[in-house]
Formats: C-alpha cells, sequence, structure tokens
C-alpha cells in the first residue's frame, strides 16, 4: 500500500486514533510512538481523559490520540460514547481521525478481534497492531500473518511494545494506511437488520432529528437501553424507544434476536478468520508461571494473609525510608528562613513570608518523600498484575457487605487520592454498587492525611521498636490509622446497602493479567505525576489558605512592640558569641512570647477561635486545633500548614529547631499544662482519618452523580462520624491514661 | 465403555482443572453481553483454574475470576469424560 496523494494532504497534519481492549499494551505503545511526551486534558462535558501525543514519519506530522481501553464498542455511557463519537469524527476538537490504530493482544487473538471487528464497521482505515507478539511466539503460538492480511484486507503490524520492537513499522504503516481506500465492511447480520437500520434513517430524518451516521443507527438497534438511543430520545421523547421497540421485536420474528445476535455474529467471523491462521504448539491446558504464583497470592488464606503482610510492610516502608529525604527538606526550609531573617528586618512583610509562607507551605513539603513512596508502591503493585489478585481475594469480603471485588480497585486508588478512586467507580456498572462504592471512597485513608498522621506520630507516639528496629510502635499506629477508614466503611457500606441502595449482591467478573516485572518507565511517569500534582497543589491552594490564615491571624493586633522586640534580640544575639546566652535575652524572649500569644489572641482568628472553642474542647482540642480544623475544609493537608501558621505566629517557635513538631511538643493551655497529649494527638487523627475536608472530592461526587444531595450527604455523615470517633478516642484516652 | 451423556452443569460445579465447553448463558443482558465480550459465550472451551467465590477460569489463555448472582447462570458440558464428576 502506499500514499495515493502526497501533494493534497502533505501539508496537514494527521489525526490518528489508537484503540484497544485492557492489558494489551496500549499506553506502552502509545509512549513509544510519541515519545512519552502527552498532552493530557477532559473531552469537553465528559469526564474522560483525554490524551493526545505528536510525532513525525516520512515528513508527515501525526496527531495521536489515546482513547480510553475497551472491550467493544457498544457504547453503555456517555464515557464510553465518547470513543465512538472521536472515531466517527463527531468530537469537533480533534476532526475525523484519517486512521485508527488497534491494538491487540497477539495471544489472545480470538477475544481482542472483536473490538476490531466493530471498528471495522465504521469504515475508516485500520492498522492491526498484534502487540506482545515475544510472548505470543514464546507461548507456541504461530500466526499466518499472509492469510490474516488478506482475510482481513487491513494493514497489519506485529510489535513487542514494551521492548520496542516494531514501534518503526508501526508509523510507517499509519501513514499508508491513511492514504489507502476505507474498505467497505463486510456484513456480518442478516439483510433483514440492515434493512431495519435503513428504515431507522428514514424515521429519524422524518422526525426532524437529522441525519444519523449509519454506526450510530446499527448501535441504537443492538444496544438495549444503550447511550446511543439515551442521547437521542432526549430529544425525541419517547417514541424513540418505542419504535427502536417494535423494530427489535420485528427483528426477532425474523430470527434476528437482539443484542445476541451481535456477539454471535461477530465470534463467527472471527472463528472463520482465524480458521488455519493460528497454530498452537503448546497446548492450552498448560500451567503457566503466573498460576503457580496465583497458587499462593490468591489462596484463601496464603493469599489474605499475604496481602494483609504487604499492606502493612508498605506502611512500615514509608515511616522508615522517608526519614532522611524528609530531614533534607527540613534543613532547606530552615536555610530558607534563616536567609530570609537576614535580609528582611522584622516587621509584617516577615512575618508574612517566615511565619505564613514558609511555615505554612514548608510543613506541607516535607511529607512530598512519603507520597512519593505511597505512590511508589500503588504503581508497582498494579503494573505487574497484583491489584487484579487483590480485588479478586477482596471480592470475598467485598459480597459480605453487598459490594463486588470490583468495587475495590476505586477503594484502593482512594488510598492514594479519593479523586480518581471516586472517578474510578465508573468500572463498576451496578448503579447501586457504584453509589455505595463512591459515598465509602472518601473514608479511605488518602494520602492527604498523611502528613497529619506523620506529623502527630512523629510527635507524639514513642519511638518503641521490637525485633531489632524492623517492627516500630509509630509504623502501627500509622497503619492502625490507614486502616481505621477502610474498617469504619465496612458498618457504613452494610448500612448503606441495607437502607438507601437495597438490592443484591452483583455479579463480578474480572480479567487476571499474568503477572510481568513493572515496567520502570511506566511506574516513574505516575509516580511524577502524582508528585507534581501534589506539590502544585502546595504552591496553590495550601499557599492561598495558608496567606489568609496568616493575615487572620495577624491583623488587627498592634505589632510595633513585638517587632522591636524582635529587633533587639537579634542585636543581642549578633554581639554574643556561639552558645552564649545573656539575661537581657532571655527576658527579651520571655516577653516575645507573651506578646505574640497576646497578639494572635486579638487577631479575627484568635476572636473566631474562642467562638468555636467550646464546640472542639470536649475533643481536647484548643481554639487553634479547632480554627486549623475549619480552615483545612478545601483539603485535608492544610492543618498542617494553618497549625504551622498559628502556632509561629502565636511565637510558640522554639529558637534551636523552628521545625512544627518542635512547636506542637512544647505548645501549652494557658495554664501551662501541655497542650498535646496522646489522647490529643489520636482524637485529631481520628478526626481527620474520618472526616470529609476534601473539597475537590465533594465536588467529584457532585460531578459523577450529577446532584449537589450526595455531596451534602457524604460531608454532613462523615463530619459526624470524624467528631464522634474523636470524642470517643479523646474521652476513653484520657480516663485510661490517668 | 457407556455412551457419553452430555449433561449440562452449572459452571460452579466443575472440579479443578476440569475443561468444559459452554452451552447456555442466562442472565440480564447487559451483563450476557458482558460476558460474552470477556469470552464467555457459547462453545468456547474453559478450564476451571480455582473453585470458590469467585472461581477462577482459564478462557483462551487468560485468566478470569467469575461469581455469579441468584439471575446469572452459566451451564457448562465438560469434555474429559473420564474426569465425570463423582458426585
Amino acid at each position: 500500500m502506499s500514499v495515493t496523494d502526497p501533494t493534497s494532504t502533505a501539508t496537514r497534519p494527521l489525526t490518528v486514533a489508537l484503540i484497544g481492549n485492557p492489558n494489551t499494551g496500549k499506553s506502552t505503545l502509545f509512549n513509544a510512538l510519541t515519545g512519552g511526551k502527552a498532552r493530557i486534558g477532559n473531552f469537553p462535558g465528559v469526564t474522560v481523559e483525554k490524551k493526545t501525543g505528536k510525532f513525525q514519519h516520512d515528513g508527515r506530522d501525526v496527531l495521536l490520540v489515546d482513547l480510553p481501553g475497551t472491550y467493544s464498542l457498544a457504547p453503555r455511557s456517555a464515557d464510553e460514547m465518547v470513543s465512538v463519537d472521536v472515531l466517527l469524527g463527531r468530537q469537533q476538537e480533534i476532526g475525523k481521525p484519517d486512521a485508527v490504530v488497534c491494538i491487540v493482544d497477539a495471544s489472545n487473538l480470538e477475544r481482542n478481534l472483536y473490538l476490531f471487528s466493530q471498528i471495522r464497521d465504521l469504515r475508516i482505515p485500520v492498522v492491526l497492531v498484534l502487540n506482545m507478539w515475544d510472548i505470543a511466539q514464546s507461548r507456541g503460538i504461530q500466526i499466518d500473518l499472509d492469510q490474516l492480511r488478506e482475510r482481513t484486507q487491513a494493514v497489519i503490524v506485529t510489535t513487542s511494545a514494551a521492548k520496542r520492537v516494531g514501534i518503526e513499522d508501526v508509523r510507517t504503516a499509519i501513514i499508508a494506511a491513511t492514504g489507502a481506500e476505507a474498505f467497505t465492511p463486510v456484513k456480518l447480520f442478516p439483510e433483514s437488520f440492515y434493512r431495519e437500520a435503513d428504515s431507522l434513517g428514514e424515521w429519524l430524518t422524518e422526525q426532524g432529528l437529522g441525519e444519523v451516521p449509519f454506526y450510530l443507527r446499527e448501535r441504537m438497534l443492538l444496544d438495549v437501553h444503550g447511550e446511543t438511543e439515551h442521547r437521542v430520545s432526549l430529544k425525541a421523547n419517547d417514541d424513540l424507544s418505542h419504535y427502536l421497540k417494535e423494530a427489535r421485536a420485528r427483528l426477532a420474528s425474523e430470527g434476528c434476536r437482539i443484542p445476541l445476535v451481535e456477539t454471535k455474529a461477530r465470534y463467527d467471523w472471527i472463528r472463520t478468520l482465524l480458521d488455519g491462521v493460528i497454530e498452537r504448539t503448546s497446548p492450552e491446558e498448560q500451567q503457566t508461571g503466573s498460576d503457580r504464583i496465583d497458587r499462593i497470592l490468591t489462596h484463601r488464606v496464603w493469599g489474605l494473609l499475604f496481602f494483609a503482610l504487604l499492606m502493612f510492610v508498605v506502611f512500615q516502608a514509608i515511616y522508615t525510608w522517608a526519614g532522611p529525604f524528609m530531614e533534607m527538606v527540613e534543613w532547606l526550609q530552615q536555610l530558607i528562613t534563616d536567609a530570609v531573617q537576614a535580609v528582611i528586618a522584622p516587621g509584617t512583610l516577615r512575618s508574612l513570608v517566615v511565619d505564613g509562607i514558609i511555615a505554612g507551605v514548608g510543613s506541607v513539603v516535607i511529607f512530598l518523600p512519603q507520597i512519593v513512596l505511597l505512590f511508589l508502591f500503588i504503581a508497582i503493585m498494579e503494573d505487574c498484575g497484583y491489584m487484579a489478585r487483590a480485588a479478586f481475594l477482596m471480592d470475598k469480603l467485598m459480597t459480605r457487605i453487598g459490594l463486588s471485588g470490583k468495587s475495590f480497585l476505586p477503594l484502593m486508588s482512594s488510598f492514594a487520592c479519593a479523586i480518581p478512586g471516586v472517578m474510578a467507580t465508573r468500572v463498576i456498572e451496578n448503579r447501586r454498587d457504584r453509589m455505595v462504592t463512591m459515598l465509602i471512597a472518601p473514608l479511605m485513608s488518602c494520602s492527604a492525611r498523611l502528613p497529619v498522621y506523620l506529623l502527630m506520630v512523629a510527635a507524639f507516639i514513642p519511638g518503641t521498636t521490637w525485633l531489632g528496629g524492623w517492627i516500630g510502635l509509630q509504623g502501627m499506629v500509622l497503619f492502625g490509622m490507614q486502616a481505621m477508614g477502610a474498617l469504619v466503611a465496612i458498618p457504613v457500606a452494610w448500612l448503606l446497602k441495607k437502607t438507601l441502595f437495597p438490592g443484591e449482591t452483583p455479579p463480578f467478573v474480572m480479567e487476571l493479567p499474568p503477572y510481568k516485572w513493572p515496567s520502570v518507565r511506566i511506574v516513574f511517569q505516575r509516580v511524577y505525576d502524582q508528585a507534581k500534582a501534589f506539590l502544585v497543589r502546595a504552591g496553590t491552594l495550601i499557599f492561598c489558605v495558608t496567606v489568609l490564615i496568616w493575615a487572620a491571624g495577624y491583623f488587627p493586633a498592634d505589632h510595633t512592640r513585638l517587632h522591636a522586640n524582635q529587633a533587639e534580640q537579634e542585636q543581642v544575639e549578633a554581639t554574643l558569641a556561639e552558645e552564649e546566652t545573656s539575661e537581657r535575652l532571655e527576658e527579651l524572649e520571655a516577653e516575645a512570647r507573651i506578646l505574640s500569644a497576646n497578639a494572635i489572641r486579638e487577631s479575627f482568628l484568635g476572636r473566631a477561635g474562642m467562638v468555636v472553642e467550646p464546640a472542639v474542647k470536649p475533643l481536647g482540642w484548643d481554639w487553634r486545633i479547632g480554627v486549623g480544623a475549619i480552615a483545612s475544609f478545601p483539603a485535608r493537608e492544610v492543618i498542617i500548614a494553618t497549625m504551622g501558621t498559628i502556632f509561629s505566629l502565636g511565637g510558640d517557635v522554639d529558637e534551636e529547631d523552628a521545625s512544627l513538631m518542635q512547636t506542637l511538643r512544647t505548645a501549652t493551655w494557658p495554664d501551662g499544662t501541655p497542650l498535646f497529649t496522646i489522647p490529643v494527638a489520636l482524637s485529631i487523627m481520628v478526626f481527620f482519618a474520618l472526616c470529609a475536608q476534601c473539597g475537590a472530592t465533594l465536588m467529584v461526587i457532585r460531578r459523577e452523580t450529577n446532584s449537589w444531595r450526595w455531596p451534602i450527604f457524604t460531608f454532613v455523615y462523615m463530619t459526624l462520624l470524624a467528631y464522634l470517633g474523636a470524642l470517643v478516642v479523646y474521652q476513653v484516652g484520657t480516663r485510661l491514661m490517668t | 465403555m457407556p455412551a457419553v451423556v452430555h449433561e449440562l452443569i452449572p459452571i460452579d460445579m466443575l472440579r479443578v482443572n476440569e475443561s468444559a465447553r459452554i452451552a447456555e448463558v442466562h442472565g440480564p443482558q447487559p451483563l450476557v453481553q458482558r460476558l460474552e465480550e470477556l469470552g464467555l459465550r457459547e462453545g468456547t472451551v474453559i478450564r476451571l483454574v480455582k473453585t470458590g467465590e469467585p472461581l477462577l477460569l482459564a478462557v483462551n489463555g487468560h485468566r478470569l475470576s467469575f461469581r455469579a448472582d441468584s439471575s446469572t447462570m452459566i451451564f457448562v458440558e465438560p469434555i474429559s469424560v473420564e474426569q465425570a464428576r463423582s458426585s
């Protein structure tokens, strides 16, 4: 095949769509083709990620559009509709694709070609990529490519994308395919079906519903209550549903049963297509390496034990490995503070920079190492294939509370962040299940809670260790906190399932991909994206809240005496040699502490805090923690920043070690008793484990449910749980300690 | 040797490593369609890898986990006569 008309189209960039079943190496191929440089956005109106990339070949610019992984082009939801819209050129932003690359797993052609057969019906030039060619060959699968090319009339390329083999061939094939004639689809269905599709077209035009592409008319007939029907129905009321019902009845009477006819016709086509093309030299029955691993990892006892142990190790590791990196961040923060103090004289500006920005943002950034480690573990578990096994194991437990293993993946990713978790609930077909999963997802211990736990644990939980330092009390408390949300979610889910969303436990079907070594590139990419998102949030949202909190805590008190005091302190310090102290300096320090404590009490923040204090006192909190908790409504980790700012403004900062941890250890009630005790630290952690302090998650729930009712419901039930939980922990804890 | 009796049994009645051909798939239409897309359809030969809930199947060299509900049922026809069910 050759480029037929190079002159007219040579200047225009080509648009090429990439589609394939899940677990076929689609993302790997996308990255290999585009060199990993992708632009991520959203398709207008829906929440499907739009990933595009560019490459050049033979002097042509190619825009590659990555479509979501799917088993079929029968749209059941608005999200699945996006792929069909892109392929039919109905996505304005992208335009009609010049070709589509359909990637399939060469070792599983029987099933993967189902999607390919639907793509053929779209009348777009197709490049069929048989990926994982090396694996297919090592399994003794022989494919007669020439025969296959002849029978499908498609451009076929073989690749091993993970090893970067055959990528150049794909590029060449894409250019070749775009110039080729699009083949006319083979008619797979009975003639009566096509007649019905034609008359449907006429009927739609009569109804003034405009021209509907042939493929979409086919889909309307084939997908009972599918997305195509739903979308047009919005304009045609119930008339369309009635019409389709009658049309399907007419077809059934002629022996063409909807929707059975589609799977049957397509699989029959595939069977004849592959007859004599594929030869398996090694028998199918063979036990694979994955099977041997699965015998242990999916075992009802060993599997669960391994899972629990793995989780335990992960959280222990997060705690111990991140230490040195955190010290580096802390050191850097101190360096910047010193530099600023050397440049800016005591006053409002210095207070804004040191107490507001550095103390606030710095106290959040310090947790970057831990967050990177958590995402690293999740990315590795996902990429090596273990996540699917975990879902399989969890299905057993999930059915007890009326959910299925399908809910496991969204809940597990909620351990990193509830936002992708809530979005991932889309894989759950059952609406009731999806709702329940979505409403409990924010209870999972996300990475934004991690900073709160880490700070409290490091500051107030004794560093006792056992077994030569391998198991520590701090790590165990951290693990307990991480597990608590999930444990609380169990009765919550059970209740929701009994009351608001009653229904039977839905069936569960999921593919377990073979185990493989995680790809460094993919794992790195995911960790990098998440780390970047975390830092961007620290630099924007948290920065803004921090400055606001600082202002509310600084004004309207009079700071002239305090600033004069600070200036004198620095003068005195300058005259002293290192390690030397003077009475005057100590006097000044004591005075400064009283001055700043008074200043913050008189500020807007302090006044608001006094109002709040009675409500949070039963939790063991003073007004500063209370104000911090309220100010952290936009995002949980803000509590760290606000506490950093409030306690720094309040003058509770130790001169030797300005870190927030030290500050909190020395913080006191007005009567001088320590503010933080172990029960107070636990009560704060429990509150943040269960509360819904995350504006972004609530917005995502609103978007996904299309109603304000559910985010409000989530916020109310979680806040109540959080308050009660913190209350019980503090009250019981205090009684046990005394 | 006695004549082979073609008997249809629910898929979860298979024993470990027993192979069978899927004969009928019953259930709500959208689910049946999804199952068929995943390869669980009439005529497919499957092998039971692991019993229990959910069970683990080998389908075309791939592994699927599957658990039915009361409205969904897959009937299969065991292939190997020697391994006919004992119960």
